[in-house]
C-alpha cells in the first residue's frame, strides 16, 4: 500500500490506481477494525463511502463504467461531454426510475405479510386461499405493468442500426456535434479575421490613396518601364545617327564646294 | 492510533489527487455527483431485492409443504420475479430514455429543455440517420473552412505586398530625411532600393523625353537647312546671286557643324549609345549638371523639402 504522488500520464492506469488504493484500503480498514473504536470506525466507513462516491462521479465524468454500478444499467456517454440540459434530463430520469422502483417495491412487498399468513394458517384453507388470491391479484397487475414496460423498451430498438448499440450511436453522436461546433467556432474566427482583413486593407488602401504622392514603384517597373518604351527610344536615336551622318555628309560637301568656289578667281 | 492516522494521511493525498480529475465547474459537479448518488441508491435497491429471504433455497422451502403453501409460496416467488423483472426493465427505460433525450437535444438543439418521457417510432428511426446529416455538415464546414483559408492566404498576400510597398514608401521618406532612421536598417535599404528603382525610372523618362525631343528637333532644323541649301545651290548659277548664295551657304555651313556638335552633345550625355535592354542610370558627377526638373523629382521622391 505505497501511496504515489506522480500522476500516471495514462488516464486508464491513473484511474486503475485510484481504484486499487480504494479497494486496498477497504481491506485494511477491516484488518483494523478490531482495534477502533466503533464511532472511529463508522466515521472512516462513511469516509471511505464518500471517496468511493467521488471516484464513481469522476469515473461517469470521463465514462468509464463504475465498477460496482455498472451491474445494474448500461453505461453512459461520459458525463464530461453533456451540456447541462443534457445532465439535468439524465438527473431527473434516474430520480424518476429511483421513485418507480420505490412505489413499486412498496407494492411488491405487500406479498410478504400474505404470505406469512397463508403459511400461518395451515388449518384454515379458505383463509390461505384468499391470501393466495390477493397475491395473484398482485401478480397480476404487475404483469400488465411489465407487458407495457417491455414494449416501451422495445420500441428504441429503433433507434438503433444494428451494427452498433444504442450507446455507441449516441457516442459518437455527441463526438460529431462537438466536432460540428468546434469546427463553427472556428470558422466564425476565420470569417471575423477575413472580415477584419478586407476592412483593414481597404481603409489603408484608401488612406494611402489620400496620401499627397504615390509610393515609389516596384522593383520590376523599371524593366517594364524600358521594354515598352524601348522603340520609342531607339527610333529617336536612329534618327539621331542619321542626321549626325547626313550632316556630317552635307558639311563635307558644302566645305568642297565653298572651297571650290573660293579657288574659282 | 498512528496507523488511523496514516490511513486518514493516505486518503488526503488520495481526495487531493482526485480533484484534479473532478468537474471543475461548480454546476456540473453537483449534477454528476448527484448522478453517481442516484446511481448508488439504485444499486442498493437492487441488492436489498435480491437479498430477499423468500428468494432463498426453494428447495427446503417446499419441503414436506401442503399444496396451498406451495401454492402461496409460488405466488411469493412470482412476484418476486416480477420485481427483478420491473427492476431491470426499469432501469433499461431509464437508459433508453436518457440516451433519446441527447440523441433529440444533439439533433434538434432547439426543442424543448425538459425530458421528454415518450418517443415515436418515427422519431427513434431517425435517430441513426442523424449521423448521415452530421457527416454532411461536416464536410460542407470543412469546404467553407478551405474556401476561407484560401481567401485569408490571399489577403495575406495582399496585405504583405501593400505593407512592404507602404512601409518602403515611409522609408523612403525616412531616408530621405534629414535624420534618416538608422536604427531599422533593413527597411531603409529596401526603401533605398526602391527610392533608386524610382529614381532610375525617372531619369530613365528623362532620357527617353529628353532623346525623342532632341532627335526631333535636330532633324527638323536639318530637313530646313538641307531644304535651304538645295534652294541656294539651284541659285547658284544666276549672275549677282553667287556671292550672296555662298554666303548663306557659309552660314548654312556654320549651322551644320553647329547642330552637328550638338548631336555629339546629345550622345555624350546619354550614358550609352543604345538603350536596348539596359537599364543605365545617369550619375551627374555635380549637382548643376542636373537639370532642375530631374532635381524637383528626386527631391519629391525622397521627401527631401529642399
Amino acid at each position: 500500500m505505497t501511496q504515489t504522488t506522480s500522476a500516471s500520464p495514462d488516464l486508464v492506469l491513473q484511474f486503475d490506481r485510484f481504484e486499487n488504493l480504494l479497494d486496498d484500503w477497504r481491506d485494511y480498514l477491516a484488518q483494523l477494525s478490531p482495534h477502533l473504536s466503533a464511532g472511529d470506525l463508522a466515521k472512516l466507513a462513511r469516509r471511505w463511502d464518500a471517496m468511493r462516491q467521488n471516484l464513481d462521479t469522476v469515473f461517469l465524468y470521463y465514462g468509464r463504467p463504475p465498477s460496482n454500478l455498472s451491474s445494474i444499467m448500461d453505461g453512459l456517454p461520459p458525463l464530461g461531454d453533456l451540456n447541462q440540459s443534457e445532465l439535468d434530463i439524465t438527473l431527473e430520469a434516474m430520480l424518476n426510475a429511483k421513485k418507480a422502483l420505490a412505489v413499486f417495491a412498496a407494492e411488491s412487498q405487500q406479498r410478504l405479510p400474505l404470505l406469512e399468513q397463508a403459511l400461518n394458517a395451515s388449518e384454515k384453507p379458505d383463509r390461505m386461499r384468499r391470501c393466495i388470491d390477493r397475491m395473484r391479484a398482485i401478480d397480476e397487475t404487475f404483469q400488465l405493468k411489465l407487458e407495457q414496460l417491455k414494449s416501451s423498451v422495445d420500441l428504441f430498438v429503433l433507434a438503433t442500426n444494428g451494427e452498433e448499440s444504442f450507446l455507441e450511436t449516441t457516442k459518437a453522436i455527441i463526438d460529431q456535434t462537438q466536432r460540428i461546433e468546434g469546427m463553427k467556432r472556428a470558422n466564425d474566427f476565420l470569417e471575423d479575421q477575413k472580415l477584419q482583413m478586407e476592412r483593414w486593407l481597404g481603409e489603408s488602401k484608401f488612406n494611402a490613396r489620400q496620401k499627397p504622392s504615390n509610393p515609389p514603384p516596384s522593383p520590376g517597373a523599371l524593366g517594364q518601364a524600358m521594354s515598352s518604351a524601348a522603340s520609342d527610344s531607339d527610333k529617336a536615336l536612329e534618327s539621331l545617327f542619321t542626321s549626325r551622318e547626313k550632316l556630317r555628309e552635307a558639311r563635307c560637301y558644302l566645305e568642297t564646294l565653298l572651297r571650290s568656289k573660293e579657288d574659282v578667281p | 492510533m498512528t496507523q488511523k492516522q496514516d490511513l486518514e494521511a493516505q486518503w488526503n493525498q488520495w481526495e487531493l489527487e482526485l480533484t484534479d480529475y473532478q468537474p471543475h465547474s461548480p454546476e456540473r459537479r453537483k449534477a454528476s455527483n448527484k448522478i453517481a448518488e442516484i446511481w448508488a441508491e439504485l444499486v442498493e435497491t437492487s441488492q436489498r431485492l435480491q437479498q430477499d429471504p423468500i428468494a432463498k433455497d426453494p428447495g427446503q422451502r417446499f419441503f414436506g409443504l401442503d399444496p396451498l403453501k406451495i401454492s402461496a409460496l409460488n405466488m411469493a416467488l412470482a412476484i418476486e420475479t416480477d420485481e427483478h423483472s420491473f427492476l431491470s426493465l426499469y432501469l433499461k427505460l431509464t437508459h433508453n430514455l436518457i440516451l433519446s433525450n441527447i440523441m433529440r437535444l444533439r439533433i434538434l438543439p432547439s426543442g424543448s429543455r425538459k425530458m421528454q418521457a415518450q418517443f415515436q417510432a418515427a422519431e427513434l428511426s431517425s435517430f441513426p440517420m442523424a449521423r448521415l446529416y452530421f457527416e454532411e455538415e461536416e464536410r460542407d464546414l470543412w469546404k467553407a473552412r478551405i474556401k476561407m483559408q484560401n481567401d485569408i492566404a490571399e489577403l495575406r498576400e495582399e496585405y504583405e505586398l501593400f505593407v512592404f510597398a507602404e512601409s518602403s514608401y515611409e522609408a523612403a521618406r525616412s531616408f530621405g530625411a534629414q535624420k534618416p532612421d538608422i536604427q531599422n536598417h533593413r527597411v531603409s535599404w529596401q526603401a533605398f532600393s526602391q527610392l533608386l528603382t524610382g529614381v532610375s525610372l525617372q531619369i530613365h523618362d528623362e532620357q527617353k523625353n529628353f532623346l525623342i525631343k532632341r532627335s526631333k528637333r535636330i532633324q527638323s532644323q536639318r530637313d530646313a537647312l538641307f531644304e535651304d541649301c538645295a534652294q541656294l545651290l539651284a541659285r547658284k548659277g544666276e549672275d549677282g546671286g553667287a556671292k550672296n548664295v555662298r554666303r548663306q551657304l557659309r552660314h548654312n555651313l556654320s549651322e551644320i557643324k553647329r547642330l552637328e556638335q550638338e548631336i555629339e552633345t546629345t550622345m555624350g550625355e546619354l550614358s550609352v549609345p543604345g538603350l536596348r535592354g539596359q537599364a543605365s542610370l545617369l550619375v551627374k558627377k555635380k549637382p548643376g549638371e542636373a537639370t532642375t526638373s530631374q532635381l524637383n523629382k528626386l527631391s519629391q521622391s525622397t521627401g527631401d523639402k529642399t
